[in-house]
């Protein structure tokens, strides 16, 4: 387990450091990178640019999983684990695939490096995301509620809102969750869809570590691991999204 | 219901990708003997090219020792989560969870200062005298394989966890009312019912390790280049399309073949379902 | 079951807003014309400078300056040689206003027909600018000579490398680092290492470039690093993990200046490597006035002082003499070589594919 917190521990250690070069144990203290960040070539517009299409490439993923989960996991089905399987196979692909072959596509429909062709791309690769965890929270739903509402004349988005969605709370926010992160790390994909003033902040950051060597990326990395963290461990507070995930 | 989500990725996932298959089959203007017309031309270039054939050998090989240090780290990790309270269960996987959500580039720049020059291992080793000055750890395969393990291990957790669950507490014990120790038990009978999850671990593991580009891009130098970054290269600096999408296909088949061969020979050799 | 409904109501409300924050980023975002990589109305360029220290010095120095004067935004971008071949490609029909790369790109850029001349007649401190610097025919406009060199870590090695062919030499065994093909300075080394291997001066060994692959390989048995990246070669060199490493001077010289443990080979047997950085326009760019001033405030005699006291670098004003502080740390100007870029850059592929399959 140090293993697994150790570099994050010293990245956060080496942002403080006063020192131009990146060295361990520190020499002097300085907040001097977090000032630096700006200096991060586009990073506020980056930063914007990820956080939207995250939010809406995930809001949109959600959505499309919810309906497919729905009839996934109730309706009868002939081709089923086929259809599955292919929804779910982005993930299992080299995502360097899933760029090259969407940006062939998009010249090819002259709508490449807009922002809703990265938006789409972002899509292919995290619906499957959702669609496992709503699944899950499906499979552990209780459909006989969904009958006694229906028995009780309730119409089907009545009670597609008031008891399907409540049950499936916890695989959507998770779903949702997984899948903007995702989306807003992601490199592979957005490196071949952007270009010019369409830019992500994964690539704003790559790009500064490799032309410069002071810890700027050091304080921007603390930043994103303490937001980061707060928001995982506030939706577990609230709905337990890592004890869904195991099964507990 | 169903319906769009299908329509969706069929429009931007299937067909580009059937695009990208129709253009590998291509020559590039570029080519020493250009043709018309569909050939196998571009993958024979892979098979041929040292470049690439040294990179799908490396990334073969680089794959699998991650793989399997991987396994060999997380697997007691597992096994202290099933024995410890909620309390430190929950701050584990939170843990993991939160490793998971950090940015990749985070991630492997938290190593980049690790092993950088004037980073902790090269102090400590120059502190005991072993070396006069820093060596060169970052931008290695070493460096690498370090990073994918660190990345891989939420992804070989989880599932040995989901599988540890579910074999009920009574098995373990009534070996060893048996007679059998601790080592046998866990050799024998909890290893073995634990197969779908190793299973599942290692295959995903291996399968992002074979697909890593971001990593070996941060961590590595020309001589580690991995299969990902050589067909990258192809499309953004020489814009050769077809050559690139035939090198990326030939690692995705590879490695489809690859897991698929893995998952037989787990059926066939421990007679369990995965 | 009233508390379970207050529950539920709380968590669509926050579902709802997040899908209402989605949904109004979305609008906004249409709205926003964050797609279009056209510069928008005359009052904004888009420029595209060679990565670090050069870039930083023009946005230090010029770009303030220049919107002052002329009341345009500047949009900057960095980058290198080859992708900016790339983008010229790729962005023919929407281009930046100006790119900064040198003759190793020029060249080709010319011949694909990609690049525009300047009008000089528009640029009056074109014509204060040393000969060597307009080595394009008007096409280049020539800014700074990023000459390559042997640097070493005073710490480490006592003294200054006086050849290329030091780097085969066996006492220098696991100390030794070179640039990657994919940048110019890595194709520069496979003409000097043809020079070692041939003994003919680089205006005749750089044809073979085979036989220079061929001897470059020899490296690997002396431990060669290769480094990707800038700040891998300035931390190698700056904590003395690899104390001998070919790089460019305009990085180098402003840490020698801070006290960095750096030491340069002013003079090698066989020649420095020269490469002359010049700003180029697009064929379509589409701002022309505005960069005809961008370059002509380049080309001015202040600037050039600013190119040569903070980079230490040969600057291309005629008017501008090296300060001693240069001309400590370039060495002498005949021994600095240069290449025939426009056969490199033909045979760029091919060479880079040999290279490939040695380092690769």
């Amino acid at each position: 387990m140090v293993f697994l917190v150790f570099p994050v521990i010293l990245t956060v250690v080496v942002s403080f450091n006063g020192s131009q070069f990146i060295e361990f144990p520190p020499t002097s203290f300085s907040l001097d990178w977090y000032a630096n960040i700006s200096s991060i070539h586009r990073i506020g517009s980056a930063t914007l640019i990820s956080l939207g299409i995250g939010l809406m490439a995930a809001g949109l993923a959600t959505v499309f999983a919810i309906g497919a989960a729905l009839v996934l996991v109730r309706y009868p089905l002939p081709a089923k684990p086929v259809l599955t399987a292919f929804l779910l196979s982005p993930v299992t692909l080299p995502t360097v695939a899933i760029g090259i072959a969407l940006i062939q596509f998009f010249i090819m429909l002259d709508v490449a490096f807009t922002w809703y062709s990265l938006v789409f791309g972002h899509i292919v690769l995290i619906v499957a995301y959702p669609i496992r965890t709503i699944i899950a929270s499906l499979t552990l739903s209780d459909t006989s509620l969904d009958e006694a509402a229906a028995s009780l004349g309730a119409g089907r988005l009545t009670v597609f809102r008031t008891i399907t969605l409540p049950q499936l709370r916890p695989g959507l926010i998770s779903g949702f969750l997984f899948a903007f992160l995702i989306s807003f790390d992601n490199y592979p994909i957005s490196i071949f869809l952007v270009r010019g003033e369409l830019t992500t902040m994964p690539i704003e950051v790559f790009n500064y570590i490799s032309q410069n060597l002071d810890p700027t990326p050091a304080a921007f990395s603390t930043l994103y691991i303490v937001i980061v963290s707060i928001v995982i461990m506030l939706a577990e507070r609230r709905y337990g999204i890592i004890s869904l995930a195991v099964g507990k | 219901m169903l319906g769009p989500l299908i329509a969706f990725m069929f429009i931007f996932y299937a067909v580009p990708f059937g695009n990208m298959a129709y253009e590998s089959l291509h020559s590039w203007p570029g080519d020493d003997k250009p043709h018309v017309g569909l050939s196998v031309f571009q993958y024979e270039k892979t098979t041929q090219k040292s470049r690439t054939v040294k990179s799908l050998k490396r990334t073969f090989r680089i794959s699998i020792i991650s793989t399997i240090l991987t396994f060999i780290i997380c697997f007691p990790i597992t096994l202290l989560l099933l024995r410890s309270s909620p309390r430190i269960k929950v701050g584990i996987l939170l843990v993991t969870f939160i490793s998971l959500a950090s940015s990749l580039i985070i991630r492997n720049y938290g190593w980049l200062v690790v092993l950088a020059d004037a980073g902790p291992i090269n102090n400590i080793l120059i502190w005991l005298k072993i070396f006069e000055f820093p060596k060169r750890m970052a931008y290695s395969e070493g460096a690498i394989i370090t990073a994918l393990v660190h990345y891989c291990m939420p992804f070989m957790i989880l599932p040995i966890y989901g599988s540890l669950l579910r074999i009920p507490a009574s098995n373990a014990e009534a070996s060893l009312s048996l007679g059998a120790n601790a080592w046998t038990t866990l050799r024998r009978v909890i290893l073995p019912l634990s197969m779908p999850g190793i299973f599942g671990g290692t295959m995903l593991s291996f399968a992002i390790c074979m697909s890593s580009y971001v990593t070996p891009l941060m961590l590595g130098s020309p001589s580690t280049a991995m299969v990902s970054q050589v067909a990258a290269e192809q499309i953004e600096v020489q814009l050769n399309f077809p050559w690139g999408s035939a090198i990326i296909i030939t690692l995705t088949l590879g490695s489809f073949l690859i897991v698929f061969i893995y998952a037989a020979l787990v059926g066939k050799v421990m007679r369990v379902d995965v | 079951m009233s508390k379970k409904n207050k529950k539920n109501n709380l968590k669509l409300t926050r579902r709802g807003f997040v899908k209402g924050a989605a949904g109004a980023a979305a609008v906004t975002m249409i709205s926003m014309p964050w797609v279009t990589t056209k510069a928008k109305a005359a009052g904004e360029i888009n420029v595209v400078l060679n990565q670090g220290h050069l870039a930083n010095l023009w946005i230090k120095h010029l770009h303030e300056e220049f919107t002052k004067k002329t009341g345009a935004k500047i949009n900057v971008q960095q980058s290198v040689t080859s992708k900016m071949l790339v983008m010229l490609k790729t962005q023919y029909d929407n281009p930046p206003d100006l790119m900064m790369f040198s003759e190793a790109g020029v060249h080709k850029a010319v011949k694909d027909g990609q690049l525009r001349q300047h009008n000089v007649k528009n640029i009056p401190n074109f014509a204060s600018i040393r000969d060597t610097y307009n080595f394009a025919n008007n096409y280049s406009a020539g800014v700074v000579d990023a000459v390559h060199t042997l640097f070493y870590n005073t710490k480490r090695i006592k003294s200054a490398p006086t050849a290329w062919a030091d780097l085969w030499d066996n006492k220098n065994k696991g100390m030794i680092a070179i640039p990657p093909v994919t940048w110019n300075s890595g194709v520069r080394m496979v003409t000097s290492a043809a020079q070692v291997a041939t003994g003919k001066s680089l205006k005749d060994a750089q044809y073979e470039w085979e036989a220079g692959i061929a001897h470059l390989a020899k490296l690997k048995e002396n431990g060669v690093a290769v480094y990707t990246g800038g700040p891998q070669a300035i931390q190698m060199l700056q904590s003395g993990q690899v104390p001998i490493v070919p790089f460019y001077g305009l990085f180098i010289n402003p840490l020698i200046d801070k006290g960095a443990p750096i030491g340069v080979s002013t003079h090698l047997k066989e020649g420095k490597h020269g490469e002359i950085v010049g700003l180029n326009m697009p064929v379509k760019a589409p701002n022309v006035e505005l960069v005809e001033v961008y370059v002509n405030m380049s080309l001015s005699k202040e600037f050039q002082m600013k190119v040569d006291s903070i980079l230490h670098a040969s600057a291309a004003h005629k008017g501008v003499d090296a300060t001693p502080r240069t001309k400590e740390l370039l060495g002498p100007a005949d021994n600095t070589t240069y290449a025939d870029w426009d056969f490199l850059s033909t045979n760029r592929a091919k060479i880079t594919e040999k290279w490939n399959d040695v380092f690769g």
